[in-house]
């Protein structure tokens, strides 16, 4: 028990602390002092990463008119919040900065967002709900051998499987990795891992598909022109 | 005809007490004041009773409490209602510089108490003047010199000026007051009224000389450039000690000037034409709007300088919201020898014409700051307007003739305010997921297989615990008797077993017969062989009980007794 409010209470100090440095350096965001602001930003980030942490980080390099990485950032953001306008307006703005003839597009399908709009813990808490109430229906069913069992099943079974697959494709599309930006202007790319230099070049504030065959040193992504490149890992932002 | 028109009377008496709302009142002039400046309170009430109101110790009461009774015509939907009301009205100054609260006074009536609002009093130190030499003067009995808190200010800067007069000699009588005036186009505000004299003593060059003030006025040049000061004027009788009659004396103090310059180059874009100190602050009337109506933002612009002159700072909307005609403007300041105080509070009309949440950026706002003779920048913070979609309505209906475009270059949103709690990737593995949504499942079938198990069998299993029970008892019986092995064996044996056979066959033991032996033998609950060595010793026991038949010994009977219920318990229930 007293372990217990140990740990509550720096959970607690530990919240408060770090929204002290987030309401400091939304206020440096304020005075424009850009580096300041992305310095405690990013060791928000470190700590505890949020939607409110990345978008800022993302305005620190407008300010610094970095684009690249602000996109990078924004649509970081936008991971977790795909349908948020807020963000969608800030990188559509900034991609049109750097590339003004081209429109910017979203990264996630409107059925992906659909899903998302929904948040993971939300989904969760769907799933556990749908789940105790299949169960229930099961247990009551089988113990009083209740002939509705069989259309009450055909009614809830399927809501369940779809209430399990929104939560499967929320988990999957927060813990896996899906795209990436590179870091500098100029990034080179591999035909093969460690193997021989490919003459396309990733362009920055271009995202680039990540594909399921990368590991922790490489990246197999979909190059320019829809070709499987490498790249090395530490030369490009991921998300 | 007496009585009717007494009660003709009393019921318009009545009447017109009950029409007016009884209420106390605080009135203090002004609200921001100088150390020893005169500050009157003002008492109002339309009701009797009695009054319990304090002042501060630092509050120098001068003079006597004035009161009275008077009234005044008030205009309610066009009709004329007279009002009568009696009034204490207290003169007086503080004596240290802070902030005084006074009241609330309280009005103790048979049907109530009455409370008054409170006012805090804003008491500062004087401003320090600027004046010619007064020591130059000494050779004329009385004189004037004019007092400026100034000789250069900036554009938009005020002017404190004030008239102050030198004595030598006793003053019987001021006649005649005419006040300096600037000689440039300005806004000029009375600080003093004409009647109020600010009296003291100085020593100059070793001689007691009274001074007085007057005319105190706050001036806001309109233009850059030098300007004069007119002289003020004053004729006043004073004591001559040539004469038994008082001297009147024309007096006509020195002229002065000052400098108007312009606000040094290098204005931010924000720049609102303020000179001070100020503040801005933003609020929204709501936090939610639907999409197509008019959201209301108040600005709120709060400092001391030329307050009343500021210009509306510029929005920068982002797109989807315009301006729905000209911001309103409500000034709430007073003159005092600052400059003007106060705030000025300008609410801006948008309309919002998106579907979707907006921030609306912070707005800048830079201003000249005298003393510190640079510009000064202040920002609001962004609000959240969370916007209610209409699907009814399209953007295009926006009416271009009072709508105004005002941004038409797109522009970053701010940034969020409020950190949300971590990402959810934290929140569950894939694995994690499986477990808790099939485990209630999973248990749902085993819990409901057992409980349907256990509800179907449920005789069995209580027949089953029962004869178990049986057992248990007839053992520890059979045990009792092994040990005692007194004359009561056979008795004992005998019912034992039939006690151990009414409960597992569940009837009483005098419906434990042969023949009910034989119909559970027939039945197939006991074996044949159990049977009959069950109906064998129950012969032995009636043998040894009556002394026929063989002998049997003690251990025989006690071993077959306890072979009997394990075959027994072996068979059928």
């Amino acid at each position: 028990m007293k372990e217990l409010v140990y740990i509550m209470l720096i959970f607690f100090i530990g919240h408060a602390f770090s929204q002290t440095r987030f309401d400091e350096g939304v206020q440096l965001l304020h005075e424009k002092k850009w580096e300041k602001a992305l310095s405690i930003f990013e060791e928000l980030s470190d700590s505890s990463s949020s939607v409110a942490v990345d978008y800022n980080m993302g305005l620190c390099y407008t300010g610094q008119e970095d684009l690249n990485s602000a996109i990078y950032f924004f649509e970081r953001a936008l991971k977790e919040e795909p349908s948020n306008n807020i963000i969608i307006e800030n990188v559509t703005l900034a991609h049109s900065k750097i590339y003004p003839d081209e429109y910017w597009t979203h990264p996630y399908a409107g059925i992906e967002r659909l899903t998302l709009s929904i948040s993971v813990t939300g989904w969760l808490i769907l799933s556990v709900v749908f789940s105790l109430l299949l169960a229930w229906i099961i247990f009551s069913g089988i113990l009083h051998a209740d002939k509705r069992l069989g259309w009450r099943l055909a009614l809830t079974i399927p809501l369940w499987v779809f209430i399990l697959y929104g939560s499967y494709r929320a988990i999957s599309h927060q813990s896996s990795e899906h795209f990436c930006f590179p870091k500098q202007d100029i990034v080179t790319t591999y035909l093969s891992k460690g193997g021989l230099a490919s003459e396309e070049k990733l362009l920055p504030g271009k995202r680039h598909r990540i594909d399921i065959t990368s590991d922790e040193e490489w990246l197999c992504i979909e190059g320019p022109l829809k070709q499987l490149l490498w790249v090395k890992r530490e030369d490009v932002y991921v998300y | 005809m007496v009585r009717i028109l007494m009660l003709l009377m009393f019921l318009v008496t009545a009447i017109f007490s009950w029409g007016q709302k009884p209420y106390i009142d605080l009135q203090i002039e002004p609200a921001t004041s100088e150390v020893g400046q005169q500050v009157i309170i003002v008492l109002r009430t339309n009701w009797e009773g009695d009054l319990e109101f304090e002042l501060p110790d630092e509050f120098n009461q001068s003079g006597g409490v004035q009161s009275g009774m008077s009234s005044s015509i008030n205009y309610i939907n066009n009709q004329a209602q007279v009002e009568k009301y009696s009034y204490q009205k207290i003169s007086g100054f503080f004596e240290k510089p802070g902030q005084y609260k006074i009241g609330p006074a309280k009005l103790r009536t048979p049907s109530g108490e009455l409370v008054s609002n409170a006012i805090v009093v804003n008491v500062i130190k004087p401003i320090n003047m600027i004046s010619e030499d007064p020591g130059k003067n000494m050779n004329e009995p009385v004189f004037g010199i004019i007092q400026q808190s100034a000789k250069q200010i900036y554009e938009g800067e005020s002017v404190l000026l004030e008239a102050k007069m030198y004595a030598q000699v006793d003053i019987i009588q001021i006649d005649r007051f005419k006040n300096l005036e600037f000689q440039g186009p300005s806004e000029t505000e009375l600080l003093h009224t004409s009647n109020e004299v600010d009296r003291d003593f100085e020593i100059i060059k070793g001689k007691d000389v009274l001074t007085f003030r007057a005319g105190k006025s706050i001036v806001f040049p309109e233009r850059t450039g030098t300007f004069e000061i007119s002289p003020f004027e004053m004729s006043l009788y004073c004591t001559d000690a040539r004469s038994l009659y008082p001297a009147r004396v024309n007096i006509k103090s020195n002229e002065s000037s000052i400098k108007v310059i312009p606000l040094p180059d290098g204005a931010p874009a924000s720049f609102v034409g303020a000179v001070g100190e100020f503040t801005i602050a933003s609020k929204g009337k709501s936090s939610e709007i639907e999409q197509g109506k008019v959201f209301e933002m108040e600005v709120e612009i709060s400092g001391i300088g030329n307050t009343h002159n500021i210009e509306t700072p510029k929005l920068n909307l982002p797109k989807g919201l315009i301006l729905y005609g000209d911001p309103t403007v409500e000034t709430k300041a007073d003159f005092t020898s600052r400059g003007v105080e106060g705030s000025k509070i300008i609410t801006y009309y948008i309309q919002v014409n998106r579907a979707n949440d907006v921030e609306i950026p912070s707005i800048e706002m830079s201003y000249f700051d005298p003393n510190a003779v640079e510009y000064k920048t202040q920002t609001t913070i962004p609000l959240l307007l969370k916007v209610i979609p209409d699907e009814n309505y399209a953007s295009t209906k926006t009416n271009k003739k009072e709508g105004v475009e005002v941004d038409a270059v797109p522009v970053f949103n701010g940034p969020m305010l409020v950190n949300t709690q971590g990402k959810s990737e934290s929140v569950m593995s894939l694995p994690g997921f499986g477990a808790i949504t099939s485990l209630p499942i999973a248990l749902a079938i085993v819990m409901g297989l057992f409980l349907k198990y256990r509800k179907e069998n449920e005789q069995e299993i209580i027949v089953r615990k029962t004869t178990k029970n049986a057992l248990k008892r007839a053992k520890d019986e059979l045990n009792k008797i092994k040990e005692k092995r007194g004359v009561e064996l056979v008795g004992g044996l005998s019912a034992l077993l039939l006690t151990y056979l009414s409960e597992k066959w569940n009837v009483s033991t005098a419906e434990i017969t042969r023949s009910l032996i034989c119909e559970k033998g027939e039945q197939g609950i006991i074996d044949v062989p159990t049977t009959n060595e069950l109906l064998a010793l129950l012969d032995v026991f009636d043998g040894a009980r009556f002394g026929v038949g063989a002998v049997h010994s003690a251990d025989e009977m006690i071993a077959r007794t306890e072979t009997i219920l394990v075959q027994i318990d072996k068979g059928h229930p």
